[in-house]
């Protein structure tokens, strides 16, 4: 019985004199779709920052399956199952698309050097089983026809897809989404909400999703937490969420009418 | 396949080069025995400067151990040769291993600056521990290989042994960088945060690329030893750190028949250059100063590119 996937509890960020975070609790739920917003320097990207461990916490607690991982390093992370997207986007912009997609691949991470050099059969059929298997992560997000182009050389939409098909190579459970939408027009947006919710309901990944776009959070989110100077100061249902005066006044402002 | 017939006709010149030039001088001949040390050392540095993108500046020190290790070992201990090069090797590697793990914590400049002072040590030790090695005076009468009862006595036996050990070292880091391995060392060399985000663990490349940059160098170490007979603290100045890290700059970081190139360019042009002995140092800077303004990449830097990391064959791009 294992409800929430990931725990936060009373976690606090501090640069300096700056609290980035102050005392957030969260839950991420299985087979959830939570989405966090909040103004600009809310806390967002911080939050992020540490559930990966980029950052270790000032103070509090992270829970992923019932498991302490406050100081564990990002790359046992990524192990235990948790991948993210970079609100810059972050390529090898001179390799290819595939070979940005392999870099994540759990049995890339994991070759020897004797195995390399013998590069025998056996090698060869399990490498070409990865490429297989990260072409389909490209199919998924639609750029499988582009494998073979720079990464550097996609438009910026596009980039965005691929950072989402490279932490899926990663085998991820728990998938972090920031700011995916930025820079997408309206068509590119609609084919992305399917895509995110063909991850959450095909493929059963927990997404948390970072986004300023009110429209695309409202119509996607099973739940949503706001945040705003580093605290949480809401948490509910997009329909409670859009009738939370602290919500309303906060951030919303006269956006949307409730 | 064009290719192919290329990389054959190479072949078949590099074998008969020493009957060629052989006739000619023994000079030419050495200079090619040097291009393939500084080769193998070249290479190596690659996999650590190239492709793990960790600015080491201490390349000769790993070449002096080496150089020492085989001439202990030949001179002590009256082992084969053949037995003691792997082991000079994997002594080398060995202490690749070793300076890379604390200084994998260090970036850009500092890492520099510790591999710079890590080299100036080690040769420091060469002067100064007079008992084993005795000190500025060199270790002299070390062996020639042996082989099927023929003792190597011309360079035209050292020429061959060198081409061999050039191409091994350049098949086994070809097949390195072209692996999984490769494609971690770039990540890291491009973005270390996000490699640690994407799962790969960056200290593990990066001290397994001091490990093969210094084990290869070992290799080189040990032949020079044994071709020379003669190993002194003198060929292991930080300028051959630095003329080392000149060679595959100029040649292309991250190319390994680009490290080839450079080391052959940094060989020739100072024998060329000797009559103008005096300005050689300054017109060696004044090219590789320009090569970083004009040509960063390298004369064969990574645009050049043609497989793809699993050894694929890329396609369209970058025409
Ligand atoms: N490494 C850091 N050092 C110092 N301050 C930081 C650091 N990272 C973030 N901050 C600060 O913490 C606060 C929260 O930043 P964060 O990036 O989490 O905001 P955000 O909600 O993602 O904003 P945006 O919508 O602009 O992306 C900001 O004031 C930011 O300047
Ligand atoms: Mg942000």
């Amino acid at each position: 019985m294992m409800e929430n996937v990931l725990e936060l509890e009373r976690v606090s960020v501090k640069f300096g004199g700056l609290v980035a975070l102050n005392e957030v609790d969260l839950t991420v739920r299985r087979g959830e779709i939570l989405s966090i917003i909040g103004p600009n320097g809310a806390g967002k990207t911080t939050l992020f920052n540490i559930m990966t461990g980029i950052y270790t916490p000032t103070s509090g607690q992270i829970r992923y399956k019932n498991q302490l991982i406050n100081k564990l390093k990002p790359y046992k992370r990524v192990g235990l199952g948790i991948a993210r997207t970079f609100q810059n986007t972050r390529l090898l912009k001179n390799m290819t698309v595939l070979e940005n997609v392999l870099v994540a691949h759990k049995e890339v991470n994991t070759e020897g050097v004797f195995a390399s050099i013998l590069a025998r059969s056996s090698l060869k059929q399990k490498r070409q089983a990865i490429v297989q298997e990260c072409m389909e992560k490209l199919e998924i997000v639609g750029l499988a026809d582009k494998a073979d182009q720079l990464a550097g050389s996609l438009p910026y939409g596009e980039q965005r897809l691929l950072e989402i098909a490279r932490a899926l190579a990663t085998g991820c459970e728990l998938l972090l989404l920031d700011e995916p939408a930025a820079g997408m027009n309206q068509t590119e947006k609609r084919e992305l909400i399917k895509k995110i919710l063909q991850l959450s309901k095909q493929y059963h990944i927990e997404v948390l999703l970072i986004e300023h776009d009110i429209q695309m959070i409202m119509e996607i989110s099973d739940r949503i937490v706001v945040l705003n100077y580093g605290q949480k100061i809401a948490e509910g249902t997009p329909s409670e969420i859009q009738n939370d005066p602290l919500v309303i006044q906060a951030y919303l402002g006269g956006e949307v009418e409730a | 396949m064009n290719r192919k017939l290329f990389v054959l006709i190479i072949a078949a010149l590099l074998l008969a080069l020493p009957l060629l030039l052989g006739q000619v001088s023994e000079f030419w001949l050495h200079v090619m025995i040097m291009i393939g040390i500084f080769s193998i050392l070249s290479m190596g540095l690659n996999v650590i400067i190239g492709y793990a993108g960790q600015f080491a500046l201490g390349h000769a020190a790993f070449y002096g151990i080496g150089a020492y290790t085989a001439a202990l070992l030949l001179i002590n201990y009256d082992l084969s040769f053949w037995l003691v090069l792997p082991i000079s090797a994997i002594v080398t590697g060995f202490f690749g291993f070793l300076l890379g793990t604390p200084v994998i914590r260090l970036r850009g400049d500092y890492l520099g600056i510790v591999t710079l002072g890590f080299g100036e040590i080690v040769r420091l030790i060469f002067v100064n521990w007079v008992d084993v090695t005795r000190g500025p005076m060199g270790l002299p009468g070390i062996p020639a290989p042996e082989l099927f009862g023929y003792s190597f006595s011309g360079k035209i036996e050292f020429y061959y042994l060198i081409l061999v050990l050039v191409v091994i070292t350049y098949f086994v880091i070809n097949r390195i960088v072209h692996s999984g391995i490769g494609l971690n060392m770039l990540t890291i060399r491009e973005d270390e945060r996000l490699a640690a985000s994407i799962g790969i663990r960056p200290n593990k490349y990066k001290i397994m690329a001091f490990t093969i940059g210094a084990f290869f160098a070992g290799i080189a170490g040990a032949f020079w030893a044994a071709y020379i007979s003669y190993v002194s603290p003198d060929a292991f100045r930080y300028l051959d750190s630095v003329n080392i890290l000149a060679m595959v700059i100029l040649g292309g970081s991250g190319n390994l028949a680009g490290s080839i190139l450079g080391a052959s360019i940094l060989v020739v042009t100072p024998e060329l250059l000797r009559y103008v002995s005096e300005y050689r140092m300054l017109l060696l800077g004044l090219a590789i100063v320009l090569m970083m303004i004009f040509k960063p990449t390298g004369f064969w830097g990574e645009k050049h590119r043609k497989l793809n990391f699993y050894g694929k064959v890329q396609k369209g791009e970058g025409k």
